[in-house]
């Protein structure tokens, strides 16, 4: 049931986040929405998103520090972390990968419909290998 | 009053007085002696005096001819008769002769012969008065032998031109040097000023006068300058003249010594010029070691040469700098043990496989970039060239120019930032407009009737083609400054190309043009390419070929090998085609052809030069022909069967990238047709 699904949406861009905000809850996710790193990090010290759609470029503490946190504290091996970002250089993505993103996706070359399918592919990927508690 | 008593003295008290006198002068007198001889010449008196002098006792010579005191030499000259003759003829008859003692000897003598008379007048004899001058004679004839000596030495000096001069500077004697140097013979200047030794101007100016002027005063003065020969030529004299005095310091002349010093002042120039040429060369070679140190010094590049055994003989400043060694600590040591090479990926070199000990092995110029020299304290990226230095056909050394990268790098990487930074801001506000029309669009906030749906599609597109531009710049951007990663994978090219036609039939539907796939071989060509980046020149060149068309286009596509082994794509159209002066242009960056503008104005000038780029990254080409039998364009696309060289290229790394790994990246992203 999708009804069931967090979705942390890591976005600093007021149009955009907002535009994504409004599909991911036409799709029937549960959406939150953080403006900044600092945001993000204090929704993760209390709620456990299913899934994190994170933005790298953003005022003060960026999305590449964020991820690494993420992934240094093994958060990136049971949350999948997809990148949206319009930052598309192979080093960037390459860094990402790096860092345990599951997905990369340039923004700007994504229709929302197309994003949505992306999103659940890793929810339902996440669940098929999540360790049955 | 007193004169008068004295002569009223008796007569003989005055000629006892006389007589008292003469006794007086005989006494004093020494060397005075006198005697009478007669007519004939026969010795009548004979005094005491001449008894000392001559030697003669009275009794001896009273009665002998006055011949016997003649030496035998005056005697046939007959110098006794010329005596007598002389003083007959009332001359005073003086001599200085010989005059012979008694015991033989000779003296030197001062006779003068007077003639006595009687109160008749009648000539009755002839005193003699004889003075020994001897000692004035010896002194006399020493001084005169030393003079002549010296006149002699004088005279036949020819190195020097001795010259005696009158007080008013005109020549009385001159020597042989005078005619060795200055060339005149003694008539020539005998009784002529000086000045005719000297050159015109000296003399106008007034220096001969000078000259002279200072050996008065100074009682000598030297000169050195050019004299007058005879011939008019000139030569370098050194000159010395010294003002000459008599015992009562009166001057009587001037003594001028010249020297011919032009074969010492010749030596001296030459000398001179061998100095000056020496500290010349000298100067020139230091200014030519400067200029090329400074050259060295300046170039900021690092210059390290070594010989054939890679033995570092020249480091310059900017080399050290760069390697953090100092000259002493490099020269003589191996160039493999004074720094490190790493490639880019920050792997040690083997010392063999580094630049110089390749380029003495081959004797072949290397270049290398992105490689890292390290000396323990210094670590950079670095560009560097070896050059091997070959004389008779072997190598003989190695010059190796280091250039310090980092600025660039520094550079490339600000630029780098600068582009994602502005790609990913000109794409964000592109992205929400995407996402709004989409948003209305999708129906989920009311119904829209066709018009606005109609609006929509134009924002929508207007907005994709805003996207690709920027995604295009960035792409152009990337394999500028060797960005690019080039993903290889097997790729069979006959499914490959009709997949793309495939995405491109759309398009091509829409304005009812056809596609046409033709290939003659019915083996499926397999190459090792990147999909990707052929994706995009395949599709550039479909969707050209069919905006550039009227409507109910023709597209075709043909896949072939040529005799060359290559792989030939060729997309032809019987669109505008492409003017004959643009042909080449179309790859440019940002060019349009006019007859494109005119047809689509809102092409982006990339879509080809990124073709271009692309192919160039795979190891193939893109060129374009009119089409054969009617108006239309034609491209062609050759690629190596064997795919992309494996060139030893680190601005692309041919591997497989771990990105691939990721679902979905822009390359995979299949545009909208």
């Amino acid at each position: 049931m999708p009804q069931k699904y967090k979705i942390l949406l890591v976005e600093d861009d007021e149009f955009v986040s907002k535009a994504y905000r409004y599909f991911l809850m036409q799709a029937g996710y549960k959406v939150f929405m953080a403006r900044n790193v600092r945001e993000a990090r204090e929704f993760m010290r209390k709620e456990s998103p299913d899934i994190v759609l994170l933005d790298l470029i953003m005022p003060g503490c960026n999305g590449f520090e964020f991820l690494e946190e993420l992934h240094d504290n093994g958060i990136t091996e049971k949350i999948p972390i997809m990148i949206i970002s319009n930052l598309g250089q192979e080093a960037d993505i390459a860094e990402c990968t790096r860092l345990g993103a599951a997905d990369y996706l340039v923004k700007s070359n994504f229709f929302m419909k197309e994003i949505i399918e992306k999103v659940r592919f890793h929810l339902e990927r996440k669940q098929s290998t999540a360790p049955v508690h | 009053m007193y004169s008068i008593k004295r002569s009223k003295k008796t007569e003989s008290e005055a000629r006892a007085e006389t007589d008292r006198l003469i006794d007086l002068v005989k006494l004093s007198i020494k060397d005075i002696c006198f005697f009478v001889i007669d007519r004939k010449g026969y010795i009548t008196n004979w005094d005491d005096s001449a008894a000392k002098i001559i030697g003669y006792a009275r009794s001896d010579i009273i009665g002998k001819h006055f011949s016997v005191l003649f030496t035998s030499d005056d005697l046939r000259k007959k110098v006794p008769e010329k005596e007598i003759k002389e003083a007959f003829a009332n001359v005073l008859s003086t001599r200085e002769r010989q005059c012979v003692r008694m015991d033989s000897s000779h003296f030197m003598a001062l006779c003068i012969t007077h003639v006595i008379k009687d109160e008749n007048g009648k000539v009755t004899g002839f005193m003699k008065v004889v003075r020994d001058i001897n000692e004035q004679k010896l002194t006399f004839d020493a001084l005169h032998k030393s003079e002549e000596q010296f006149r002699m030495l004088v005279e036949d000096i020819r190195d020097y031109a001795v010259i005696m001069l009158d007080v008013r500077g005109y020549i009385t004697t001159w020597n042989k040097g005078v005619e060795y140097i200055f060339g005149y013979s003694q008539a020539d200047i005998l009784g002529k000023s000086f000045k005719m030794l000297h050159p015109k101007e000296y003399v106008d100016k007034g220096e001969s006068d000078r000259e002279l002027k200072e050996a008065l005063v100074n009682s000598r003065a030297e000169r050195e300058g050019w004299r007058l020969r005879a011939d008019g030529s000139l030569f370098w004299a050194n000159e010395i003249v010294n003002a000459v005095r008599n015992k009562q310091k009166r001057l009587i002349g001037f003594v001028k010594i010249i020297k011919d010093t032009t074969e010492a002042k010749k030596s001296r120039e030459m000398l001179k010029k061998y100095t000056r040429d020496l500290e010349l060369t000298q100067k020139t070679l230091e200014m030519e070691n400067a200029e090329d140190e400074a050259l060295l010094e300046s170039i900021g590049e690092g210059v390290v040469a070594t010989n054939a055994d890679a033995i570092v003989v020249l480091i310059n400043k900017q080399a050290q700098m760069m390697l953090g060694v100092t000259e002493e600590e490099a020269l003589g040591k191996t160039c493999t043990d004074i720094w490190t090479v790493y490639d880019n990926k920050g792997d040690r070199i083997p010392s063999h496989s580094c630049l110089v000990p390749t380029v003495l092995r081959s004797g072949k110029r290397l270049v290398n970039s992105n490689y890292y020299f390290a000396s323990g304290r210094k670590y950079f990226p670095a560009a560097a060239t070896t050059t091997p230095i070959i004389l008779d056909g072997a190598t003989i050394g190695t010059v190796t120019v280091i250039r310090d990268v980092t600025k660039e790098k520094e550079i490339e990487r600000a630029k780098s930032e600068f582009v994602s930074l502005a790609s990913h801001q000109l794409r964000t506000p592109l992205t929400a407009i995407k996402l709004f029309v989409e948003m209305l669009m999708s129906g989920s906030m009311g119904n829209l009737g066709g018009e606005q749906m109609d609006v929509l599609n134009n924002i929508e597109q207007s907005n994709e083609k805003m996207i690709q531009l920027v995604d295009n710049l960035l792409n152009v951007s990337r394999i500028e400054t060797g960005k690019m990663k080039i993903k290889l994978s097997t790729t069979n090219l006959h499914e490959f190309i009709k997949n793309c036609i495939k995405e491109a039939i759309p398009l091509a539907a829409a304005s009812k043009g056809k596609i046409l796939f033709k290939y003659k071989k019915s083996d499926h060509l397999t190459i090792e390419t990147d999909p990707n980046l052929m994706r995009q020149v395949m599709n550039n060149l479909l969707m050209n070929a069919i905006q550039y068309s009227p409507k109910h286009a023709k597209v075709w596509v043909t896949l072939d090998t040529n005799k060359d082994g290559e792989i030939i794509i060729n997309v032809t159209d019987n669109g505008i085609g492409i003017p004959r002066e643009s042909r080449e242009k179309i790859f440019e960056r940002f060019y349009r052809a006019d007859n494109a503008l005119k047809t689509k104005t809102d092409g982006t000038g990339l879509g080809l030069y990124m073709c271009k780029l692309f192919l160039e990254a795979l190891g193939g080409k893109i060129w374009c022909e009119p089409r054969k039998g009617g108006h239309g364009a034609s491209f062609y696309v050759a690629l190596n069967s064997k795919g992309r060289e494996s060139r030893d290229d680190n601005k692309t790394t041919a591997k497989k990238n771990n990105i691939t790994s990721l679902q979905a990246n822009k390359y995979n992203y299949a545009p909208k047709i």
